[in-house]
């Protein structure tokens, strides 16, 4: 086998990086136009970039309609909402060393979800607005990561099998609970089951501006938190020893990964309830394409995220119009089977 | 105390109340392989993790040169001592490259990338140890011995002064831990590093150290000299085993022979 010399390996890895950069935000701007062309009304890509550049002249009223008030923050909503669960599943991913983290494999969205629920059913956000679910959410999520993590561990370590259960066992507990308190607070008015649908299933057919704005206010900070710590999560995949000795602090990395993963993973679940398997898949993808550096690993599944959810909710939301489906049935028809996948190829070898 | 290039004075430390180590001292210069011998439970690893601050002592200092560690922040640390820890298991496929890499993580700030000469030091490192080849190859695909290397060339694209090890030979077979030893012993001659190396195997380690450290229940048993320390009394004592240590003119450095067993009581 003919060996590259260094230089080479260096330059062809950042010359990936750029690539995959290029590609997933081209990728996006076109999953962006292409679905917000589709739907029960189609409107052609001319006219869809001639209404987002804003030149709306000539243009039929309720076509600019439909896409500045409907399909536009639907969309971007799905954008922000995969972006923070891949981003939060990468970090999962990298800082338990298991490739089978995700929010919702281990429950810390179910956790959220109860949160958020909660919050909106005592009515707390008539008082403190929209913006305390998700805070609400983020504080649940942490209560839920750090539950999961009392459990699950085995001398301070958390192996596949007792993360995996643990979190079946605490995401089960807080779904039931979110669905008792929706059925509840209801008492028997139309459209209860509805409501524990969108929570367990996950859809984004509620989506508005301002819910797209406060998901996009937590994104922002909590990427900048996660990918500042990348290089740091890199070293802590090698292992704690490894990681102390370059110059790393094993506690503040966990505790900066968990909390930023919260953080994102309530905002993510706030509006729009439990989308399953997101976070799992979406970092593998990224992993499997560019390789196992979180440098580029969280940009990549930021944007890899933003784009599997524009595209499966779209399918959500037309397959069978027009009746819509939730988006979660959709990723949990992809997610289960690749989940399975996954495990079989864990116990068959330890090459990821 | 001419160019004593690591200072350990009256290191205490306990686990929950449990005292592991007891004013454990000893002094290092440079070029020197000090061995860090003693049972299991004797605080061997704990020393090295009290030596880099990945533990706090409870009491004593440790100088690298004229600097206290416990007065440095982690990089700091980081770039003045480089650890090998025991094995390592990596749950995602990074290469050999990516792995050395991260031994200048300790130089660079946080969004920084990889400069020129990053890549240079990297790359000294990988040729010292012979691991140049394997570059690009994923570290899960390596052998315990070729994985072994790619550490050691990480820890020297930290450029220390310093270079603790942790078993650096367990689980790999006899000629790999020939190799990793004559690697380790070239490279504190030719780069002058000072290597404290934690071992269990006695015969590579009364071969290849300078000095030896021995431990028992937390405590400095002996140090010096191979044959000052390795001695049959203080051998039977820690290790319960009757030996004989030798200097074999062949491989021009000390050999211990084992003798056979002490029975406890």
């Amino acid at each position: 086998m003919e060996a590259k010399p260094i230089e080479q390996l260096h330059a062809e890895k950042l010359g990936k990086w750029t690539l995959a950069l290029i590609v997933l935000i081209g990728a996006l701007f076109i999953a962006i136009v292409l679905c917000i062309c589709l739907g029960t009304v189609y409107i052609p890509p001319d006219r869809v970039l001639a209404i987002l550049i804003g030149n709306t002249a000539g243009i039929p009223a309720y076509e600019v309609n439909i896409i500045q008030q409907v399909r536009l923050p639907r969309i971007l909503l799905a954008g922000v909402v995969g972006a923070c669960l891949s981003i939060a599943g990468t970090a999962l991913q990298g800082i338990f060393k298991n490739p089978m983290a995700s929010p919702s494999v281990i429950g810390i969205s179910q956790g959220a979800a109860f949160g958020a629920s909660l919050t909106i059913v005592l009515g707390f956000t008539v008082v403190a607005g929209d913006f305390a679910i998700p805070v609400s959410a983020f504080l649940f999520a942490m209560l839920t990561l750090f539950l999961v993590y009392m459990l699950g561990k085995v001398e301070g370590a958390l192996p596949t099998t007792t993360l995996l259960l643990a979190g079946i066992a605490v995401g089960a507990f807080f779904s039931a609970l979110v669905s008792l308190m929706q059925i509840l607070a209801a008492q028997g008015s139309t459209g209860t089951m509805e409501r524990v649908v969108f929570w367990m299933m996950g859809s984004l057919s509620l989506a508005n501006w301002s819910q797209f704005w406060i998901v996009l206010a937590f994104l922002i900070p909590g990427f900048i938190l996660l990918f500042a710590f990348s290089r740091d999560l890199n070293a802590m995949i090698v292992g704690e020893t490894h990681a102390t000795s370059l110059g790393v602090d094993p506690k503040t990395t966990t505790k900066i990964m968990l909390s930023g993963a919260a953080l994102v993973t309530g905002a993510a679940v706030a509006f729009t309830g439990v989308i399953a398997f997101v976070g799992l898949i979406v970092p593998h993808i990224m992993r499997m394409l560019i390789g196992p550096d979180n440098r580029i690993l969280f940009p990549a599944s930021l944007l890899g995220g933003a784009i599997f959810l524009i595209l499966t909710d779209t399918v959500a939301r037309t397959v069978m119009a027009p009746q819509e489906l939730p988006v979660g049935i959709i990723t949990a028809l992809m997610g289960g089977p690749f989940f399975l996948y996954l495990l079989r190829r864990k116990r068959e070898a330890t090459e990821w | 105390m001419v160019n004593m290039r690591l200072s350990v004075q009256g290191i205490e430390f306990a686990y929950n109340s449990v005292p592991v180590l007891k004013d454990v001292a000893f002094e290092a210069k440079e070029g020197e392989i000090i061995g860090v011998l003693g049972p299991n439970g004797s605080g061997k690893t704990t020393l090295l993790r009290c030596m880099n601050r990945a533990l706090s002592p409870s009491k004593g200092t440790v100088m690298v040169e004229d600097k206290e560690i416990g007065s440095m922040s982690r990089r700091e640390i980081a770039s003045e001592m480089a650890v090998v820890p025991q094995n390592c298991v990596i749950t995602f496929p990074f290469t050999a490259l990516e792995v050395v890499m991260m031994g200048r993580n300790p130089s660079m700030d946080r969004f920084q990338r990889e400069a020129k000469e990053d890549i240079a030091i990297v790359k000294r490192s990988m040729d010292a140890t012979s691991v140049s080849g394997l570059a690009g190859r994923s570290m899960n695909q390596l052998s315990g011995g070729e994985r072994q290397r790619v550490i050691i060339a990480r820890a020297l694209a930290q450029q220390p002064k310093i270079m603790l090890l942790d078993e650096p030979t367990l689980h790999l077979d006899v000629n790999h831990q020939m190799e990793i030893m004559e690697l380790v012993k070239e490279l504190a001659d030719r780069e002058k590093l000072t290597v404290i190396m934690v071992s269990h195997d006695l015969n590579l380690a009364a071969r290849f150290c300078d000095k030896l450290i021995l431990l028992s229940e937390g405590r400095v048993l002996s140090a010096g000299k191979v044959p000052e320390v390795l001695t049959q009394d203080n051998v039977e004592k820690v290790f319960k085993i009757r030996s004989l240590v030798q200097y074999d003119e062949r491989i021009n450095a000390y050999s211990l022979t084992i003798l056979g067993t002490v029975s406890a009581n």
